[in-house]
């Protein structure tokens, strides 16, 4: 589903974030990927989410090189994606509805679909009391639902979140995870970069090491 | 920044119509009153109104001109005392007067004609003892007809400088406005947004602005140009030059919509690049 071939990312610096990284992942599951602060998982994650595009190097998303696209064909990849912020990225100007909403808006789909997607997503997440709200008004743990609930609700084939527990609690970061495992099992592949050792203790998920710029399982 | 794109459009239009106002109205003044295209004659005294007209046939005939009108000595009289009717406080004596007034002939040249050429020919070709042609200040309309050139080029230049400014302006309010809302259209962008589709938005924000400023720069100059004419009808000297002050005609007022309009497009497809490279490169 996803492969990485000889992968560079280095910055004006001469300094190698990413250095020859090969990698495949074909089954959908929920993979963890490790690293210290700095050992390059959000440079990754923008990689893959084409935020930033390789040194050289190129990524397949089954079995097409998504990193050279430009313009609308990237647009087109981010649809079939969803992406998790560690600062949710949720716009404060549209309520939790309009949030999650977004994507699906973004794909037009229909208000009927959009209405029982949220409605099925929310009551997963235990949103559903949130929805006429604005971001500033909830908690850091409902934010960070919504965030995953907008990036659920279109049911996207890769979810890539980057450190989704970050700014939670425990009992917060094992909903979170709870959430995305079940994606994981009915859905899609889940992509979680983060170094917080408590999820990292569930030996239920594949680890994968960000070591030197290599990815290592 | 939407104000002063707006308020700076509509002083570049104002601006730039005023120049072509004042370059239509000094030639139409000036040029149009068909000083360049009739010539003048004077027959001599002895001339009487028969022979002036079958003269004046002649002449219209043989170098096929639009017209030739035989002015009386009475005509003249009535122009010219209603031009110095001020002056007229029975110091002239009509019957005197009149005695001295010489018939005269007033030749319309077709457009196409050269006002020099028909002159000289009548100069070469008709009996020079009955009549003398009436110079009129050429030298006098040539240095007009260089300041009205020059108030074209001064007005060409405005144009053009306005246009790169405008063109600049428009670019950087583009910026702006997209600028303000960069992390909303980022998160958009992240959600599968198109950037195409996030720029039309703005874009037709910043066009709907301009065409309003245009609109309004448009008002400002038809308030001016009724002012003006307002103002000149009031004074004795120059109020018989109101009936001949026009509006910009309709092409030039496309001329200068499609100017501004051209600036607006030049200005946000040299944004484009930037906008798109901030809002999908990140590293």
């Amino acid at each position: 589903m996803l492969r990485l071939r000889h992968v560079y990312k280095t910055y004006q610096n001469d300094r190698h974030i990413l250095r020859d990284m090969n990698f495949e992942i074909e089954k959908s599951d929920l993979y963890f990927i490790k690293g210290e602060s700095g050992s390059g998982k959000t440079t990754l994650f923008k990689l893959l989410t084409l935020m930033s595009k390789p040194t050289s190097g190129e990524i397949y998303f089954k079995n097409q090189c998504i990193s050279n696209l430009t313009g609308s064909k990237i647009s087109d990849y981010r649809k079939k994606i969803g992406i998790i912020f560690q600062d949710y990225k949720l716009i404060p100007d549209l309520s939790i509805f309009e949030n999650i909403a977004l994507p699906m808006k973004i794909q037009k789909k229909s208000k009927l679909e959009i209405q029982k997607k949220i409605d099925e997503m929310t009551e997963k997440l235990n949103l559903k009391d949130y929805l006429k709200e604005y971001p500033e008004h909830l908690s850091g743990g409902q934010q960070q639902k919504s965030a995953i609930a907008r990036a659920l609700v279109s049911k996207p084939n890769i979810v890539f979140a980057d450190e989704p527990t970050g700014n939670l609690d425990l009992k917060n970061s094992m909903d979170v995870i709870a959430v995305l495992t079940e994606f994981a099992k009915n859905e899609g592949l889940v992509l979680v970069a983060t170094h917080d050792e408590n999820l990292l203790q569930k030996k239920s998920h594949t680890i994968l090491s960000l070591e030197n710029g290599q990815l290592q399982r | 920044m939407s104000y002063v794109f707006t308020l700076y459009l509509s002083v570049s239009v104002f601006l730039s119509s005023l120049a072509m106002l004042f370059y239509q109205n000094i030639n139409q003044i000036l040029f149009s009153s068909q000083a360049g295209h009739t010539i003048s004659l004077t027959f001599d005294e002895s001339i009487n109104a028969d022979q002036a007209e079958t003269k004046a046939l002649e002449i219209k005939n043989k170098f096929k001109l639009k017209s030739a009108k035989v002015i009386t000595p009475t005509e003249q009289y009535t122009d010219f005392i209603a031009s110095f009717a001020m002056y007229n406080q029975g110091a002239f004596e009509a019957e005197e007067i009149l005695k001295l007034i010489p018939f005269a002939l007033e030749l319309t040249l077709f457009e196409q004609q050269s006002r020099e050429d028909i002159q000289q020919s009548i100069q070469q070709q008709i009996s020079a003892e009955f009549f003398q042609i009436t110079e009129t200040p050429d030298l006098w309309l040539n240095k007009l007809k260089s300041f009205s050139s020059l108030i074209e080029g001064l007005g060409q230049f405005l144009f053009l400088f306005l246009f790169i400014c405008s063109a600049m302006i428009t670019a950087v309010t583009l910026r702006i406005l997209v600028f303000q809302n960069e992390k909303r259209i980022q998160i958009q962008s992240y959600l599968g947004q198109s950037f195409q589709s996030v720029l039309r938005l703005y874009l037709f924000k910043t066009a709907m602005l301009c065409v309003c400023a245009i609109g309004f720069g448009f008002v400002l100059t038809y308030a001016g140009f009724r002012f003006v004419g307002l103002k000149i009808s009031q004074t004795s000297e120059f109020s018989f030059l109101v009936g001949r002050l026009q509006f910009l005609d309709f092409r030039s007022v496309l001329i200068l919509c499609f100017g501004f309009l051209a600036a607006f497009a030049v200005g946000s497809f040299f944004s484009y690049r930037t906008m798109y490279d901030r809002i999908y490169n990140e590293d």
